[in-house]
């Protein structure tokens, strides 16, 4: 009999696309979840509806989580592909449930100590319901060999599936219960990782990236979203798409990106807070018309959810590919803002402050996440998406009613010291505002005057200058002073800040990250001393050329120590990345939740003048 | 004046380089004429001028209209500059053609006006001119 | 109202005859005749020659890039309703490289006007031959003559399901400002191709050429009903011999797209926030964060 684990353990399911992996694995991380425990959810999916294998991961603990993790405990295998595929990621002493009568290879998994499950899934699944309500039993199971009550899975079925019938729900919880009781019988209490619902049951939100992004622009008051379906970025006109009425936010899924960009331009130039979401290649078709905002100083929002490339490469997979390819898109100069949330909670603050800053400086603000951001699930406190601090800025405008009767007075742009033009809207007074994505003079009409575009330009690149005062600093996660530091952006500090805080805990070297949230304009000279004191400096980035590491010693000079890139569309785990600094300390899973708490300091580099 | 002295005359005051090329200018700045110019107008016209140009009138509308300008009746004559089949030699903005075909689209035009004011009648003279749009009326008179 | 207040103070740097002119003025006179003024309404236009034409007016004016005027315009009409839109460009843009988005505006059906500039010729690139150029024009880019067929827009439009299709001439300013008042006041999108003479690279399709094959629809048959979609089919498809101006296509009743955005009906939260000074209502969003639970 071995020592129990409680509450630290990765579920797997795995299965075909149309096998409804996905979906069952989100209700179960919502029965977990509501009992106050802390989740990672990753999907993994390939570009196709129905074929091809796919697997959902659920890592459980108490504390929150940053980050999924090898290894898993438990793989609930709907194929026998599934076993074969992810053989390897099995922890020793784990399970693997799968249902009667697959033909599988169990020589190697028992010489781990693996034990292979076979129930009759399947006989109970057509006995009580149907084939389709398989994964159900498997669930069923899992929660028995867990230890996890199957009550708070039966709520999570009544709800999901009563919203279509009460039969369906009744002959779904039935046959839950039929899986469970059989699996009870079989486990009993021996399996030695446990789930133990908590005492108390905080109340938390399960969410993704894209859902804080666009609960973000919600309340940010975005009013207009533009799209055309691409994975990963879809989700966020979905979202916004589905609002009630009465939030009033159109959403219009156009023909093309070309469509979508410039439809969220000409709501934009109108007045509304407008945003367009997509991908890289959708991003790609849209670059034209980001110039043509660029020089018309229209303010827009730009979602670009990267995955792997180029060209269609990987649609389904994770990488941070686009970085130098958004900050130079488009021909021509002109200011833009770049800017990448690293967690779920930035994305809910990048949703809202990019409107902010596209309003301000009259420019296009692209927030970059990717895959494993935008659609991996982590539990979040309540009070992570805080309303109250939504702040609104416009900024400089124009009241209409103070352009009235001033059809040739009013300069839409007029030149400035900090580059800004107070803005006003078409329509909204009797001043009448022209807008050429040719250079133009002060009131917007089309000159190739030579003195008047060195003026405009000046103008226009001067605001980039003036952003940047208001951009954030890089931030230093860990203890001040480290043997290492990661240097990373994006999704990929949630596995670094993981990986150094088990690399402090397990003492010997002493390791913290610095992420750069906003990439440009950079915060070049703080992103340069705060380099400049670190020891040694590895790069993680989840792309081939090093991205990060190019911007910063094109903007700082200062050249990486170590570079750990990823490419293969998998996102990176913190076990990972130990290993490839060669600080991998066994197992990779005897780092206790206790010994991690002393790292948890955060805190800006700010410049010392 | 027959057809063929109205196209000499036409010819040698402009300079022109063939005589199909000054048919075609004459053809064109009658058929504008045709345009402002009220049918009922053509009656007495044709005991004064050549059949031949009496053609290029026979579009006349019964009520022109009010807003034919200047540019449109430039716009006829404009077609008669050989402009086509050269590549692109120029830096994008500033085309030689273009730029001086209103120019030569003006000049065509008062090398005709001054043939047919000596060719018609003082009435007809006044009142051609007086259906002309405002800058070709004024070329017409200066013609 | 005085077309003049139209007039801004730029210079123009179109050729001299060139039928743009036409159109400049005969959108104007539509504009002083509805009683619109400048602020009241947006032209938007793409890149070309034509689409120099915001930049020649006293109004609203957006000039973008090649192509894209249609959904720059559905966009800024979604999100203002009250803002006349007009969309000017020329037929490379709107058929050619706007291909796409002229297709699903057809069946979109926003409250746009879309005036084509339609010479059948590249001008600005001077003298390509463009989607409309017939078939064997012969231009810098086709020495051996145009291979491919001309595209016909009123047949597209009215297959792609646009609610009102007519054609102009620049050589007829008073049928064309006409053309423009029935296109906005069509409540949906409105096609007008207007059939303009490119006087410096187009030595086929001049005015003269255009004159001796046009006909007024209206005044050549008072029967005409351009309710029926069989009658304006088989007009669209007159060209070579004879070609019909007017109105071909126009079908009333129709609702357009903001008409059917829910979000979009009185007192909506959008017209609250279109303006740059209105704040949202955070204490609605709250309620949100339940259904992440």
């Amino acid at each position: 009999m071995t020592e129990k684990t409680v509450n630290d353990l990765s579920i797997m399911i795995g299965g075909d696309a149309g096998q409804g992996v996905e979906s069952s694995g989100a209700g179960f991380c919502l029965a977990l979840a509501r009992t106050g425990l802390q989740l990672f959810a990753l999907q993994d999916y390939r570009s196709q509806i129905c074929g091809g294998h796919n697997f959902y991961e659920i890592r459980i603990s108490d504390r929150p989580l940053y980050s999924h993790r090898e290894p898993i405990h438990v793989l609930i295998a709907l194929t026998p592909e599934s076993v074969a595929l992810h053989l390897d990621s099995i922890a020793p002493g784990g399970a693997v449930i799968l249902p009667e009568k697959f033909e599988i290879d169990e020589a190697p998994l028992k010489e781990r100590g693996i034990s292979v499950d076979s129930l009759p899934l399947m006989k109970i699944a057509e006995e009580h319901g149907n084939r389709l309500m398989l994964n159900t039993a498997a669930l069923a199971a899992t929660a028995a060999l867990t230890g996890f009550p199957l009550e708070y899975m039966e709520q999570v079925i009544r709800e999901n599936f009563g919203k279509k019938s009460a039969e369906l729900a009744d002959t779904n919880v039935a046959v839950a219960r039929a899986a469970h009781e059989l699996a009870m019988e079989r486990f009993g209490e021996d399996f030695p990782f446990r789930i133990e619902p908590p005492k108390k049951a905080t109340k938390r939100m399960l969410m993704n990236g894209n859902e804080a992004i666009a609960l973000g622009a919600l309340a940010g008051g975005c009013r207009f979203v533009s799209a055309y379906p691409m994975t990963p970025g879809t989700s966020i006109i979905e979202f916004l798409s589905a609002l009630p009425h009465e939030y009033g936010v159109v959403a219009k899924h156009a023909e093309d990106e070309i469509a979508a960009v410039c439809m969220a331009l000409g709501a934009s130039f109108t007045g509304a807070r407008a945003m367009t979401p997509t991908s890289g290649g959708g991003f790609s078709l849209m670059v034209e018309a980001v110039g043509l905002a660029g020089m018309t100083e229209v303010p827009l929002v730009l979602v670009d959810a990267q995955r792997g490339g180029p060209s269609t490469g990987l649609p389904t997979r994770t990488e941070q590919s686009d970085l130098l390819f958004t900050i130079h898109a488009s021909q021509g100069e002109f200011p833009r803002i770049v800017t990448a949330p690293t967690t779920i909670e930035e994305c809910f603050e990048a949703g809202w402050r990019a409107f902010n800053l596209a309003d301000k400086y009259q420019c296009p603000v692209i927030i970059m996440t990717d895959t494993f951001l935008a659609s991996s699930l982590r539990t979040l406190e309540m009070d992570a998406i805080d309303f109250g601090r939504v702040v609104i800025d416009r900024g400089a405008t124009v009241k209409s009613t103070d352009v009235d009767g001033e059809s040739n007075g009013y300069l839409r742009f007029r030149f400035s010291d900090d580059g800004i033009s107070p803005r006003a809207l078409p329509g909204r007074g009797t001043a009448t505002i022209t807008a050429a994505s040719d250079e133009h003079d002060e009131t917007g009409h089309i000159t190739e005057d030579s003195d008047n575009r060195v003026r405009m330009m000046n103008k226009r690149m001067q605001k980039l200058e003036t952003a940047r005062a208001e951009m954030k600093s890089p931030i230093l996660y860990g203890p001040k002073d480290a043997d290492l530091t990661l240097v990373c952006w994006g999704s990929t500090f949630g596995a670094c800040r993981e990986a150094v805080d088990e690399i402090n805990a397990e003492g010997g070297s002493s390791a913290n990250v610095l992420r750069i949230i906003d990439l440009w304009p950079m915060r070049e000279e703080e992103v340069r001393e705060a380099l400049e004191s670190c020891k040694r400096r590895v790069l993680v980035e989840q792309n081939y050329t090093a991205q990060l590491g190019k911007l910063i010693r094109m903007t700082t000079g200062i050249e990486m120590d170590d570079t750990l890139t990823k490419f293969d569309g998998r996102p990176f785990s913190p076990p990972e990345i130990k290993q490839r600094l060669g600080l991998e300390a066994g197992s990779g899973n005897e780092v206790g939740p206790k010994d991690l708490q002393r790292a948890d300091q955060e805190y800006v580099v700010r410049r010392l003048r | 004046m027959d057809y063929e002295g109205f196209l000499d005359s036409v010819r040698d005051d402009g300079g022109f380089r063939s005589r199909e090329e000054t048919k075609s200018i004459v053809a064109n700045v009658f058929r504008a004429i045709a345009e402002v110019l009220p049918q009922k107008h053509l009656e007495g016209l044709s005991d004064q001028l050549p059949s031949e140009l009496m053609v290029y009138l026979r579009g006349a509308h019964e009520e022109p209209d009010p807003y034919f300008d200047e540019h449109l009746f430039l716009g006829w004559v404009v077609s008669t500059i050989d402009a086509t089949g050269e590549r692109d030699k120029t830096t994008g903005g500033l085309d030689l053609y273009a730029d001086y075909s209103g120019d030569e689209a003006m000049r065509r035009c008062r090398c005709v006006f001054k043939v047919l004011k000596s060719t018609v009648g003082a009435d007809h003279r006044t009142s051609i001119g007086s259906f002309l749009p405002d800058g070709i009326s004024a070329l017409y008179q200066s013609a | 109202m005085d077309p003049r207040i139209y007039n801004a103070p730029t210079k123009n740097t179109w050729c001299a005859g060139c039928g743009d002119f036409a159109i400049l003025r005969a959108l104007k006179l539509a504009l002083a005749e509805q009683v619109i003024a400048p602020h009241e309404v947006l032209v938007v236009s793409g890149i070309g020659c034509g689409s120099k034409l915001p930049d020649y007016m006293n109004v609203n004016g957006f000039m973008t890039i090649h192509g894209r005027p249609l959904p720059v315009a559905t966009g800024a009409a979604l999100a203002n309703p009250e803002l006349k839109v007009v969309v000017v460009n020329g037929d490379g843009d709107s058929y050619g490289i706007g291909g796409n988005h002229f297709l699903h505006t057809c069946r979109r059906n926003p409250n746009i006007t879309h005036i084509v500039e339609n010479n059948q010729v590249y001008g600005l690139t001077k003298g390509q031959y463009s989607p409309t150029s017939d078939k064997g024009y012969v231009t810098t880019t086709s020495p051996d003559g145009s291979m491919e067929m001309a595209l016909n827009p009123l047949a597209v439009a009215l297959a792609a399901g646009s609610t009102f299709v007519a054609r102009g001439f620049a050589g007829d300013p008073k049928q064309m400002a006409q053309l423009i008042v029935a296109g906005m006041q069509h409540n949906g999108y409105a096609l007008i191709d207007v059939l303009q003479p490119c006087v410096t690279f187009n030595r086929v399709n001049t005015y003269d050429w255009y004159r001796s094959r046009i006909y007024k629809l209206d005044e050549m048959d008072e029967t005409y009903d351009p309710s029926s979609s069989e009658a304006a089919w088989e007009k669209a498809h007159e060209w070579e011999e004879r070609i019909p101006t007017g109105i071909l296509y126009n079908r009333e009743g129709i609702p357009t797209y903001e008409d059917q955005v829910i979000q979009l009906r009185d007192n909506s939260p959008l017209k609250g926030t279109l303006s740059l000074w209105d704040d949202p209502r955070p204490e609605q969003y709250e309620s949100l964060k339940e259904q992440f639970v």
